[in-house]
This record gives structure tokens, sequence and C-alpha cells, in this order.
């Protein structure tokens, strides 16, 4: 498990690799997604007030927030969730919210992350012919925002999706193939 | 891990295309998906579940790299689930045990397997001779080969001479058999998967099927799909991914259902969906006591108006009134059933109820018509139920009471038939209990986990800690081997050779891949060398391979309900299976019992059936029994102190005490850990928030658990997956019993919750 964990990683942020300099040069879908704590109101928002205080870090009960370290990487520094290894639980009382004093995290944003799950469906078990369902059982939304359709597939709705990433976390694929991207 | 991480993402994703429906590259095609691969493809049967499904057992370079699914075998047609998708990965888990052990002051040492067998023979002998043969005794699985058991069987009742040998299918489907044999008066369904895509409703009760048996739901989900005027009725406390397919969902308080099915069976005489003819030709009317007219059972019935069953089982009347109609109405229907029904102080009653109403409808015996119990384990019928592998029972559903059964068994055995005792030993329960209280000295467990999978288990522990354990097993350590003496090395699935009997009546063939792990040996060999150790060299020693004891075995069910005379080896390895009654080598095996192409039925002479298409040649005049059972509630129904119902059950990722499941990755990313389901209102008024830990508490014990609120339980009750032993569910169940079937009531607790 931790050996995965380790390996999935590194895989992770060797993606990173091919980095990232403008936000607003490159297409969001040619830049690697990076998943924000949840009370971001835009993602240029959050990279101008945020001061890397890392209380959000520091405040997290299911420590999903880490600090991203890929120099080249426009978020470096910067606090952000890797939803594969831990997911955001959007707490009830958002101790994250509640420790950030510089105003990067709002209640008000709270309502979901940045991003949205989506499947890949060349890969995900269930589009396979296997029975999967894994992620739609492990979703706090099951039934809205993961849904099983009526072809008996997983079907994300986009609506509904707080991108929060426990279906990424649990995907029972070895690279997960539900993970949160860009919000369309 | 047998493969290295590339080469397993490769097969992964193309195991999982060929596993793909609808595409021309459906798994176990003519054309090898593998060729440039040189994976070398083995049918064989899934280790889990009772539905069957057939697997290919991929092995490059003596390894199993891939599991995919059998596209020829006709249960799952080469879909699995996810549990089947990672077989592979078990076998190499690194918590196989590879040398036998002994425990030598309070550790175990690893020793040779003659040390090992020497030291049982040697304990299991003594204990015989000082306290009798009944101070021995034997636990299996329905896991377990059928080879397996016959071999335990053989060993206890026949050469040690005690009926103490029991298995796990008590906690699972006792219930069921009793509801078989009081009904029917033979075991086991009259039915096949085959109707699933016959039938024009179904009616599931007391089943997760979606996560308990994954593959016959999906089969129900493409019917549906097809079909969409296929009603699909479901009666569970608890709202499941099975609902998906729900057209009408009755949430009775759990325990409470009883009252329901009479209800329905009241409406459906009433409102005229009763197939008078059928009721007329087939059927009779018994109470617990005596037998009843017609008349006398519909005044039986009058007690169970809907706005009756509304009040005892908290469902709305209407409700009530609909689903008696949609099962009325339709012109077939289907029902089926497992641990919510089984495990339950009235599992046996629960269990003729649904087949009270496929008896009052005539929807039984015609295709698309079925009561259809789901078996849990995979070879439950086969091994254990068809096996005899019970304390009551001998093999091929013989019973050890019947003194011809007896007598039939010994001469196969080769042992007097004075050894095979009269009276039934032990079952589950009392046999743990004799082993607390030490009338029980001496212990072989094959197979299973019962220090986490009993129910109330804390409580049987003093009885494994303070007797002489046996434990033979392919993993280590697990909640059991922990109060071991000694334990065996068992081979796991794919390193040995047996025959699986699930659900649906097949028994199916698997072949050995491998060779078993470190020093592990098959279970079969290991119980005959112990058998041989402890002096019984002449009833052994003939068993040289799996087939002599195979051919022994079905030689038993030559001319019994269960005929298997004609599944030989040979047969097996080449079919996808084969449906017993199957009494001859070109017989094809059997579609449905009861009526024209069961084998028996066909032979029944004319003057006997006098023209009826359906004889239930289990019973007298062949008539099945309609009964008037009293609608009991559970044992330990909620009360002020404990006003939660408290139920237990499974996830789709895990397999019961998770030795298997556990050592899977992907399987415990999916579900990483238990949890207890709450409702949102519940949750709320108790100030516990999702992820919170709480202290969940019945009359037996607590547990600390992580919360789900979640809108799945209905209010007032909890649910909680019991498969982890760090958060071991059967601390808090109840070990109360069917007094019919003994099957404990793992489905109905009273407890509390509160934020920890
Ligand atoms: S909402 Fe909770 S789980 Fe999510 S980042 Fe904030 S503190 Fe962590
Ligand atoms: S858990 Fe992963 S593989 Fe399974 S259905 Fe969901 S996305 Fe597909
Ligand atoms: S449904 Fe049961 S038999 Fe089929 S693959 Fe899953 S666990 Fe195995």
């Amino acid at each position: 498990m931790t050996q995965t964990a380790k390996l999935s990683r590194k895989s992770f942020f060797q993606n990173f690799l091919s980095a990232i300099r403008e936000l607003s040069q490159v297409e969001a879908n040619q830049r690697n997604f990076i998943l924000l704590p949840p009370g971001v109101a835009s993602e240029e928002n959050f990279l101008q007030l945020c001061n890397e205080c890392y209380q959000c870090v520091a405040q997290c009960p299911h420590l999903a927030i880490c600090v991203c370290r890929q120099q080249d990487n426009l978020f470096y520094g910067k606090p952000m969730i890797v939803a594969h290894e831990q997911p955001c639980y959007l707490c009830s009382d958002f101790p994250c919210i509640a420790a950030c004093e510089s105003g990067a995290l709002q209640l008000e944003h709270s309502g979901s992350l940045n991003g949205v799950a989506k499947i890949d469906t060349e890969r995900c078990l269930a589009f396979n012919g296997l029975f999967c369902r894994a992620c739609v059982n492990a979703c706090p939304l099951m039934d809205e925002a993961l849904f099983i359709n009526s072809a008996g597939l997983p079907q994300v709705n986009p609506e509904k999706c707080t991108g929060c990433g426990i279906c990424e976390n649990q995907c029972s694929m070895e690279q997960p193939a539900i993970k949160i991207t860009f919000k369309a | 891990m047998g493969v290295t991480r590339r080469e397993f993402i490769k097969t992964t994703a193309a195991a999982a295309a060929a596993a793909s429906i609808g595409t021309t590259l459906l798994p176990g095609g003519v054309k090898p998906l593998f060729a440039e691969n040189d994976m070398e493809w083995h049918k064989s049967v899934c280790r889990f579940c009772g539905v069957g499904c057939g697997v290919l057992i991929g092995v490059k370079n003596g390894k199993v790299a891939a599991i995919r699914g059998d596209k020829f075998n006709t249960i799952n047609k080469g879909h699995l689930c996810v549990k089947g998708f990672y077989l592979h990965k078990i076998i190499y888990a690194k918590t196989r045990l590879t040398h036998p052990m002994i425990k030598k002051n309070g550790k175990f040492e690893k020793v040779s397997w003659d040390e090992a067998l020497n030291f049982v023979a040697k304990k299991f002998n003594e204990i015989r001779k000082a306290h009798g043969p009944d101070a021995l005794a034997f636990y299996g699985s329905g896991q377990a080969e059928t080879e397996e058991t016959y071999m335990a069987n053989k060993l206890f009742k026949g050469c040690i001479g005690t009926n103490n040998m029991e298995g796990n299918p008590r906690l699972c489907m006792a219930s069921a058999v009793g509801g078989y044999l009081t009904s029917f008066g033979l075991d086991e369904p009259a039915g096949t998967y085959e109707d699933i895509e016959q039938a024009e409703m179904f009616m599931l009760i007391g089943t997760n099927t979606a996560e308990a048996h994954p593959i016959v739901f999906e089969r129900i989900v493409r019917h549906k799909m097809k079909n969409p005027n296929v009603k699909i009725l479901i009666i569970d406390p608890r709202k499941t991914p099975t609902d998906q397919v729900a057209d009408l969902h009755l949430f009775p308080k759990p325990g409470w259902d009883l009252a329901i099915l009479h209800a329905m069976a009241r409406i459906i005489i009433k409102e005229g969906y009763a197939d008078e003819q059928f009721i007329k030709d087939n059927v009779v009317f018994k109470d617990n006591k005596k037998n009843l007219t017609y008349e006398q059972y519909k005044q039986f019935l009058e007690k169970f108006t809907p706005e009756y069953a509304s009040k005892v089982s908290g469902v709305p009347v209407e409700d009530i009134v609909k689903a008696a109609r949609m099962f009325g109405q339709a012109k077939t229907a289907m029902s089926m059933w497992t641990m919510g029904i089984n495990q339950r102080t009235r599992g046996v009653w629960a269990n003729n109820l649904i087949t009270n109403l496929h008896l009052l409808t005539g929807k039984i015996g015609k295709p698309g018509c079925d009561s259809f119990s789901l078996t849990g384990q995979p070879n439950a019928c086969g091994g254990v139920r068809e096996g005899g592998g019970l304390c009551h029972l001998l093999p091929a559903h013989r019973v050890v009471k019947n003194p011809k059964h007896r007598e039939e068994v010994a001469k196969v055995w080769g042992v007097p038939v004075s050894n095979i005792q009269p009276k039934p030993g032990k079952h589950t329960v009392a046999m743990f209990e004799a082993l607390n209280k030490g009338e029980i000295k001496g212990i072989y467990i094959m197979c299973t986990n019962p220090a986490q999978s009993l129910p109330n288990a804390s409580k049987y522990w003093k009885g494994l800690k303070e007797q002489f354990v046996v434990v033979a097993e392919s993993f280590f350590p697990t909640a059991t081997t922990k109060f071991a003496d000694v334990v065996l090395p068992a081979a796991f699935w794919a390193e040995k050779e047996g025959v699986y009997g699930c659900t649906e009546r097949r028994s199916q063939y698997m072949p050995k891949v491998l060779e078993p792990m470190g020093e592990a040996r098959w279970d079969a060999f290991i119980l005959r060398d112990l058998g041989i150790r402890m002096g019984f060299k002449k009833e052994f020693e003939k068993y040289k391979t799996a087939e002599d004891i195979w051919n022994e075995y079905i030689s038993l069910t030559k001319g019994r309900d269960l005929d298997l005379s004609g599944a030989t080896y040979r047969r097996l390895k080449k079919e996808r299976g084969l449906r017993w009654p199957v009494p001859s080598e070109d017989h094809p095996g059997t579609y449905k019992r009861y009526v024209k192409g069961d084998p028996i039925f066909d032979e029944l002479s004319e003057e006997k059936k006098k023209g009826r298409w359906i004889y239930f040649y289990g019973k007298p005049e062949g008539k099945a029994v309609v009964w008037a059972r009293p609608d009991k509630g559970p044992e330990e129904p909620t009360d002020e102190e404990f006003p939660f119902a408290l139920s237990t059950g499974r996830v789709l990722e895990h397999w019961h005490t998770l030795t298997m499941t556990g050592t899977v990755p992907e399987l415990n990313r999916a579900v990483p850990k238990a949890y207890v389901e709450i409702n949102p209102e519940d949750a709320k008024a108790l100030g516990i928030a999702n992820k919170d830990q709480v202290i969940v508490e019945t009359r037996r014990g607590q547990l600390k658990i992580e919360a789900r609120v979640i809108n799945r339980p209905k209010k007032g009750t909890l649910f909680i997956p019991w498969h982890w032993e760090e958060w071991m569910a059967n601390i808090l169940t109840i070990d109360a019993f069917d007094p019919g079937s003994k099957e404990p009531e793992y489905k109905v607790c009273a407890a509390r919750i509160r934020k920890a």
C-alpha cells in the first residue's frame, strides 16, 4: 500500500515537469490540474491572496492538505490537495477555512472545490465490463453527484459534484480511472 | 507481487479490455488476446461468492498474472465483479502461510510437516481416549472444496466417530435449507439462473444483491434494461445500491417482515391472484402443529390485514398492497433472498413465507418462476449442503438419524456402521459453547475464521484460548490463528484442483495451475495424512488424487435427488459446470426440478403423477406445503435503552474477514475501513457529524468506529460492514439462533450510539 502510494506520488509530481508558466497563457486543458483547498473564489484570486502561512495544512484533521513542492509550478509553495492520496472530506465546520487569515479561503466559496470528477472511460473497470462501483459507493453525494446510470455505468453530474476527490481516492484501479480535473 | 508494476498495468488494461461487453473482444474468445504475452489461460471458478462466476486464470512464466471472465460460462458470460478481477493478487499476498507452525511457550515456531501432523494426531488420539470422540470437533467452510469437506466428514463422522462436524454455512445457509426442506421436502432451489431472463417480476427480500451477488444483479439489470416492463420489488430495511433497479421498496423495521409476507398472501388470495387449480393439485397447508385446510389457512391469514402488517413493520399500507398486486399480476415471478432472511431467529419461517407466495400463485416450476435462495459462499451448496458437512448430515443430502443412510455411507467409507453416531452432533453455536465449557477439548478449523465471524464473537474466545486448536489456513495471521496451537499451511485456490457447487445446483471444476506456495499442502491431503497418523491407514491411504475422492463422493449421490453420477472430472474439465440431477455421463443436467426434464420427475410412474405437470417428490403425494407460521419479531427488539436496530453486512469490494481481499491494495483503497451508517436525521439529533468517531454499543460489547452519515439506513437503524478485525462488528451481534436451523440472528440486534 505505502509502496503504491509512494510510486504514484512520484509519478504525480513528474507530471508537473511539463511545467506551467502563466495561468492565463496556457489553455486550461493543456496544463495539469491542481486541486486547491475548499473556499477558493478563483485560482487567480487564490494565488494573489494566499500568503503561505500553512495554517490550513496544520488544521486539516484529515491531513488532506499538502504543499506544492514543484519549483517550476505556478502553485509552488501553495497548499494543495492530492486526492489520490487523501481527499477533502468537506468538514461541516471547515477548519481549513477558519484557519485562513489571508482571505484566500472563504466560507462563501466552500460549496465546492475548484475541480470536478471525470471518468476515464477507457480505463474504468465498469466501462470495461466489470462490476465495479467503488467510486459511487464512496461518494458522499452518492446517487446525486456520482450515480449509476440506466446503462449500469458510473456517471458524474458536474452540477452536483463538489470535487472533493473521494471517488479518485477510492477508485479500485491502481491509477485512478476517475479524477478531479478542471471544471468545464 | 508476481508481476512488475508496468506489466500489471498492461495486463489489467488488457484484461479489462478483454472483459468488455458488447465488443468483439469478449473474454474467453477463441482468439487469444495476449498472444504477444504468451499467457496460458485455464478455465476455473471464482474463489469468492456463491454466484459461481467462471474465470480464466492467466499463467505466464509459472505465475498467475491476470484473471478474466469466462465468456463461455453461462453464469457470468464474461463478466466479473471487482473482487474476482483481483483474485490473482491474493495468491501472492505477503500474508500467505508457507510452513507448519506449533505454538511453543506462547510463540509460533516453524516445524516440519511430520512434527506438526504427529503432534496433532497424538493430541487428538489422547483426547479421544481420555474423553471420548465427542471431545473432538471439526469446523469447516463453505469455501472449502467438496473433496476437502468430504475427507473431513469421513475422518470425523466415520473414523473418529463424532458428529461434531460443522461448517460456517450454518451461519449463512442453514435457514434456507430448513425452508426448502419444510416447504418442498428437499433442499436447494427448483430453478436456476436461467429463470432470471424469463421473469417478469423480482422480489428481492433481505438481499443487497448488487453488492453481495453482483453478477446475478448484473443479469437482473440487463434483463430490465431490455424489458422495461419488468418490475422489481425490494423489501429491505436499508437503501442499498440494489435500489438502482427498484420499482417499489418496502422498508420494514429489521426483523418485522413476516407480517408483510402474510399480508401479501392474504391480498393475493382475496383479489383473485391465487392459482386455485395449482393449489388444489399441488399444495397442502400446515401450521406448526397440524395440517390445515385451505379454508383454515385463509382464516389464519385474516389477522394479517395490510393495516396490521403496516403497524408491525412500519411499512405504509398502500405499499404492502402495491407489493402484493405486483407479485400477483406478474405472469412470472422470481424471489431472491439471502442473509437478511436467513440470519434470523425465524429464518426458516421467513423462508417458508416467501415460498408460500409462489405456491399460492403457482409461480414455481415454470420458466421465470422460482423461490430462489442466493447462497453466500462459493461451495456452501456443493460441499456442505450436498456434501453433508453439518453435524446432522451425511454426504448427498443424507442425515445421520436415518439408519439406512448411515449404512450406505459407512459401506462406501469402509468403516463399521456403528462408528457413525445416530445423534446429530453440536451445531456451530453449541460447538463453540462446548469449547468454552471444556466439553470439547480439541478442534480442527479449516478455511474459516470463527474468532471473527461468530456472532457475539468475544464470548467464544475463551474456549479457543483454552482448548487445543488446530487451524488449517492459507493466510496468517487471522483472528483465529492467534488462538491456535498448531497452524497448517493450506494450498490456496489455483494451487489445488477440486469442485465448487454454486447457488444454482451447478458443480464446476477448478484446475490446479500452480504448485502450492512454500510447503503448503492441499487440505484434503492434510486430512488424509492426519487420518493415517491417527490410525486410519486402511481408510485413507487409498486416496491418491482429487479425482479419487470425487469419484467416491459421486458414487454416493447415485440415485439421490442430487445425482451427480454423470458429473465426472473428465466431463467437468470440459464443460462449464453441470446442474444436478445429472444421473449419467450423457445427461445434460437439469434446468428445473420437479417438472418435465427433471430425470427424477420423468421416471415417476404415471399413476403417481396422475397427469400432474409438477410433482414435489420430496413430499408425500408430491404436494408442497404452504405454512401458516406465526409472525414473530426479532430476539432482541429495540427498547428505550437500546433504541437502534443494528444490522451488519457486506460491501462489494470485500469478502468476509478480509484474509483475502484485505491483501489487495486496490480493494483496500476502495473501502479502507469500517464505518457505521447512520441516517442523517438520527445523526443530527445525536450531534454526530460525518466521519466523527462514535461508540456503538449493544448488550454484548462496544465498538469505536467512524460514522458515515448517509441516507441509506432507515431512521432508527444502523448498519456496519463486518469485514474488519480492527472494527469487529461481531463483538456486537447477538448469538441467539433459529430453533429450527440453528442459524444465528446476525441481522438484528438492539444498539445505541453516541459520539466518542
Ligand atoms: S474541509 Fe476538512 S478535509 Fe477538506 S481541506 Fe478543509 S479541513 Fe481538510
Ligand atoms: S471505482 Fe474506478 S474503476 Fe470502479 S467504477 Fe469507479 S472509476 Fe470505474
Ligand atoms: S460475482 Fe461473485 S463469483 Fe462473480 S466475480 Fe464477483 S465474487 Fe466472484
